[in-house]
């Protein structure tokens, strides 16, 4: 069951690469991804796993020299069809009041996503003039009120200082009174929290979460923080090396995930009780082995390279469909496929060493 | 702001003190004063001075005093009256003689840097936002071989190109009958008309690191994360690019002015010695030749002490542009 | 959809992808860094030049097909190459000159040449002639790589000058003082610069105060005067030895100041890294902390600073000699050779003459690649693909 109803946007089996010249960087290798309005996403994985360059691609910024090779990118507009943003000209006027507008994103760093030399207000009134066509003043009433939505103290007078003069959470703060200063239907946040203290983290995680229930938004959280996740997310979607490999509501990948990699990200995160390091815990999982290089084209399932439950001559052939484990939960895993014998499973089930 | 600006101003003095320390050292170092040249050139003509004449100039013109009370004279008649000192050969005060040479040099160091912002300004920007294209290469290429070129050797091959090829004599700045002449609107006129081609000579070097800097500095930025913030608001990428990273990137362009210009007061004054320009140049030479001190240290603690300001300047005008640094 | 490799092929990559990695992990800063350089191939290039003109530069009595000094008789003789095919021979394996005959023009009243393409004489290798030299200062002889034999023959590749001295020999003997000045003033700035960049950045506070200010008055001065004023008051009875290393340190006393700011970035950003830290919490002496953790690892930087330094040197020498207040005749420098272009009568009848200004923005070039490839190589946080 979703939490929202209306689709805001669908992402269909989306594919970008990097050419380089030591070879072709497959970035992502057919995303799935459908977005519902006042329903927050999670889009989990490691570091260099695609998620960020989702999020890009959804904002048509794709850095270069990478490109979208294959699949679509659908936005659902209003009384219109809907408009498919990897056709869009990079720099093109469509696009560019998209961004901002239909789409907005906090990124990373609260230190260097904001420009050191230009003011908070100039930075914020810029979206709003840009996209709402409305004066100086007007904009810049809007901005206060954006930051005072945000929680920003003194909002009048932070429009005219820099950002030097804020602290990390603050100026987290700002971003996200930027991102929303257009009433944005789907706001990305990609990695926000990362580099903020975990108290900040958590304010800014409920003023995303108030600022939903208020404004109807879908929300993505991009993250590798298994903790953000189950704080803010209704629904998760693990990913691994440019694909989606578990998508289910955030109870279901907690208490009950299928993909060997969505067992294995969750078994390496510490729980409280479990005492780490003392004697009865012994020592914090971990996945066996290392993403590989991006350069390599790891043949079938990208994940069999590390998998503990790796089928030969099943798992290295072709790439797992979506399989559909109960409603609501669906997986890229032929440990749940009726066309795997039940022989070749219960042979890896006991879950031996490493291999890659 | 203020306090910076005043901050800056004092740490300028300790900086002229050396400069002024320098050139003075300059003027002392030679082996003799004026009177040894000033002797062996009347014996050659064959009319010898008496030593009593010589010790009575020495001691007109303080020669005689120690090291240190002829500095301090030196300076304190610099600061309250702007006395330089007496040129021995041109038999006139300094500045009468290097004044208008001095304002020329100024003249020409500041078209020149005009001219290397000019043309760095854009083809940095090109270069940056356009890496590894045809005329990021082409401006690249330019940018090293304008490094590798002497001012002097460039001065004489565009002197050579244009005497060959179009019959053309391109020393000095003026034409003939403006040269004597006093200043006129007819003047300024014929001084553009000349300037251009020492400014272009001098300003070449300069360009090309400036062109060097602005690319390099224009790159780092435009992998800076607020680029793509920018560019998700939804602004045109040549607007992100030009309010934002080179906003930024100006910030060391305009640093650079520091130790630009006193390359461009360098180039100024060898490429006034080849294209034989009324500049500082041929006539601080012929000083140190015929060792007329004097004239030579001042024209060094000029030279050095305008650079000086020159960067204090430049250093005023990046804390008023970069909010970072007045508030440091 | 392309082919993908099935997983054995995988994992054979992966093995030697750890080997490659197990590699970098013990190699040194140094040869770190040379991988990184050969990634560059302008750097490559430019270090091949460089290599060439200071081979050129040891073997240049050898090389010079006339002594330096050697007047020829030929005064602003233009440039007459060797030509496999000539019209009195045709093709010949041996290269040929053609005979110059002079001619005085009857209205400038000067000696002008024509080459004459009737009579052509071989070039000669090996010949013995001219004062004798000595190879790499040990073994005397008078041995040239190749020359005219014949009274009238005359190879000139670059023209000759007033005096009918052959430029292009010049040119080679001049190398050798125009390209060891820059490592001499080097060197000697490089002394200064750690002296000075040392101190600075490693004890910091007011010590660094102090310092940080005499860099920016000597930057701060325009180099050329100051060169010219220190330059002028070299005693005019110094040998032509003493002249050269006067005007060495003279340009080091200025040219120090970009070598000692390197030194203090790096030390600053060294002192703060995590590893130096580590060695003082395990007990390190300084001395021992400067010694084996700060100077290893900064010696790459130290190296790219120093080969953008030379071009600078060879830039001062030549300028300076240009305007006749660095190195004099009978020294010979490149600068020296383009001093007898300074005014624009001889240039424009003897345009040859500006061609030793070649060789310096060809070596000032080479080294400005090498420096920038080493720069570049020398960052230790950029990646390495072997």
């Amino acid at each position: 069951m979703h939490h929202g109803q209306n689709k805001i946007l669908q992402i269909k089996n989306l594919h970008v690469e990097f050419p380089l010249k030591e070879g072709t960087v497959r970035a992502l290798q057919g995303v799935d991804l459908t977005f519902f309005s006042r329903e927050t996403l999670g889009l989990v994985g490691e570091s260099g796993c695609g998620k960020s360059m989702t999020a890009r691609a959804m904002l048509g910024l794709v850095p270069e020299p990478g490109e979208v090779t294959q699949g679509e990118i659908l936005l659902a507009r209003k009384d219109q069809d809907p408009i498919d943003i990897t056709k869009l000209h990079p720099d093109g006027e469509v696009i560019r009041n998209i961004r901002g507008a239909d789409i907005a994103m906090i990124f990373q760093e609260p230190m260097t996503s904001l420009s050191p030399v230009h003011t908070i207000g100039n930075q914020i009134m810029e979206a709003i003039i840009l996209h709402q066509k409305t004066s100086k003043e007007r904009a810049a009433e809007l901005a206060v009120e954006m930051l005072q939505a945000v929680g920003l103290p003194d909002a009048s007078r932070q429009l005219s200082t820099y950002p030097f003069e804020l602290s990390g959470g603050m100026r987290q703060r700002v971003m996200v009174a930027m991102a929303l200063s257009c009433d944005p239907k789907l706001l990305i946040a990609d990695e926000a929290t990362t580099a903020l203290d975990v108290t900040i983290q958590a304010q800014i995680l409920n003023l995303l979460k108030d600022i939903q229930e208020e404004r109807d938004m879908s929300i993505m959280v991009v993250t590798h923080n298994l903790g953000v996740v189950a704080a803010v997310t209704h629904r998760v979607a693990v990913m691994y090396l440019g694909r989606i490999v578990e998508e289910a509501p955030v109870e279901m990948i907690f208490e009950q995930p299928k993909h060997p990699y969505t067992q294995g990200l969750l078994a390496s995160v510490p729980k409280v009780g479990s005492k780490v390091g003392g004697r009865q815990a012994g020592r914090l999982q971990t996945i066996s082995g290392d993403v590989p290089d991006p350069l390599l084209q790891v043949s079938g399932c990208t994940f069999h390279l590390r998998c503990p439950r790796f089928m030969r001559g099943i798992c290295d052939r072709e790439v797992p469909p979506f399989i559909e484990t109960s409603e609501d939960q669906q997986v890229r895993c032929y440990l749940y496929s009726e066309d795997v014998p039940e022989a070749e499973k219960a042979q890896t089930a006991g879950g031996e060493g490493p291999r890659g | 702001m203020w306090a910076f600006v005043i901050r800056r101003l004092i740490y300028m003095i300790p900086t002229v003190f050396i400069i002024s320390l320098v050139s003075f050292i300059i003027i002392e170092l030679p082996p003799g004063d004026y009177m040894t040249t000033l002797m062996a050139s009347m014996a050659a003509e064959g009319g010898e001075m008496g030593q009593e004449e010589i010790e009575a100039l020495r001691r007109i013109y303080g020669l005689d005093q120690p090291v240190y009370v002829r500095y301090i004279n030196w300076m304190r008649n610099i600061i309250t009256r702007w006395d330089f000192g007496y040129s021995f050969e041109w038999r006139a005060p300094v500045w009468d003689v290097m004044g208008s040479r001095l304002a020329m040099t100024v003249v020409i160091s500041l078209a020149s840097l005009l001219f290397s912002w000019v043309i760095a300004l854009p083809t940095g920007i090109y270069s940056a936002v356009r890496q590894y294209s045809v005329g990021d290469y082409i401006f690249t290429f330019f940018g090293f071989l304008g490094l590798a070129t002497p001012n002097f050797l460039l001065a004489l091959v565009v002197m050579f190109l244009a005497h060959r090829y179009l019959g053309l004599s391109v020393g000095g700045l003026f034409s003939e009958q403006y040269q004597m002449a006093p200043w006129s609107l007819g003047k300024v006129v014929d001084l553009m008309k000349h300037i251009w081609i020492p400014m272009i000579i001098v300003g070449t070097a300069s360009s090309a690191s400036l062109l060097r800097i602005t690319r390099a500095n224009l790159l780092d930025e435009l992998r800076k994360p607020y680029v793509e913030t920018a560019r998700a608001k939804g602004l045109r990428m040549w607007r992100v690019v030009l309010k934002y990273p080179v906003r930024i990137a100006l910030n060391p362009f305009i640093s650079s002015i520091g130790f630009v210009l006193p390359q461009l007061v360098s180039g100024s004054v060898i490429v006034g010695v080849v294209l034989n320009l009324p500049t500082t140049g041929p006539l601080l030479l012929r000083a140190l030749q015929s060792q007329d001190m004097y004239l030579a240290g001042s024209f060094t603690l000029l030279l050095a002490t305008m650079t000086v300001i020159g960067v204090l300047i430049s250093d005023i005008l990046l804390a008023w542009i970069d909010p970072r640094i007045r508030y440091d | 959809m392309s082919e993908r490799p099935w997983n054995e092929d995988i994992g054979r990559e992966r093995e030697e992808l750890l080997e490659e990695e197990q590699q970098l992990k013990v190699a040194t800063p140094l040869q770190l860094m040379w991988w990184k350089f050969t990634k560059h191939r302008l750097a490559v290039a430019g270090l091949v030049v460089i290599i060439l003109f200071y081979g050129v530069a040891v073997f240049a009595d050898f090389l010079a097909p006339y002594p330096p000094h050697e007047r020829t008789g030929y005064t602003f003789a233009p440039m007459n190459w060797p030509r496999f095919v000539t019209n009195d021979e045709g093709f010949t394996l041996r290269p040929r000159v053609y005979q110059m005959d002079s001619d005085i023009d009857p209205r400038s009243f000067r000696r002008v040449y024509e080459i004459n393409d009737e009579i052509s004489y071989p070039i000669e290798f090996f010949v013995r002639g001219g004062p004798s030299y000595k190879i790499l200062g040990l073994f005397e002889t008078d041995l040239r790589l190749f020359g005219v034999t014949h009274e009238e023959g005359e190879v000139f590749f670059l023209g000759t000058d007033r005096l009918g001295r052959d430029v292009f020999s010049r040119v080679l003997i001049g190398s050798r003082i125009s390209l060891s000045v820059g490592l001499v003033g080097v060197f000697l700035s490089l002394l200064l610069g750690i002296f000075f960049g040392g101190l600075s950045g490693f004890f910091g506070g007011w010590v660094d105060n102090l310092i940080q200010r005499l860099i920016e008055t000597v930057t701060s001065f325009p180099t050329i005067p100051l060169w010219m004023a220190l330059a002028a008051s070299l005693p005019d009875a110094w040998t032509p030895l003493q002249v050269y290393f006067g005007i060495t340190v003279i340009l080091s006393v200025v040219g120090w100041t970009t070598l000692a700011r390197v030194v203090r970035g790096r030390f600053l950003s060294l002192r703060d890294e995590d590893f130096v830290l580590a060695a003082k919490f395990s007990g390190a002496t300084e001395a021992r902390i400067i010694r084996k953790h700060l100077v290893p690892s900064f010696t790459s930087h130290i190296i790219a600073a120093l080969t953008l330094a030379i071009p600078q040197m060879i830039i001062a020498e030549t300028s300076l000699s240009f305007l006749g207040i660095g190195l004099r005749p009978p020294i010979i420098s490149w600068g020296v050779l383009l001093q007898q272009a300074q005014n624009v009568y001889a240039v424009s009848m003897a345009p040859w003459l500006l061609l030793p200004g070649l060789f310096v923005v060809v070596a000032v070039l080479a080294f400005n690649f090498v420096g920038d490839g080493l720069r570049d190589s020398a960052d230790p946080y950029s990646t390495v693909k072997k």
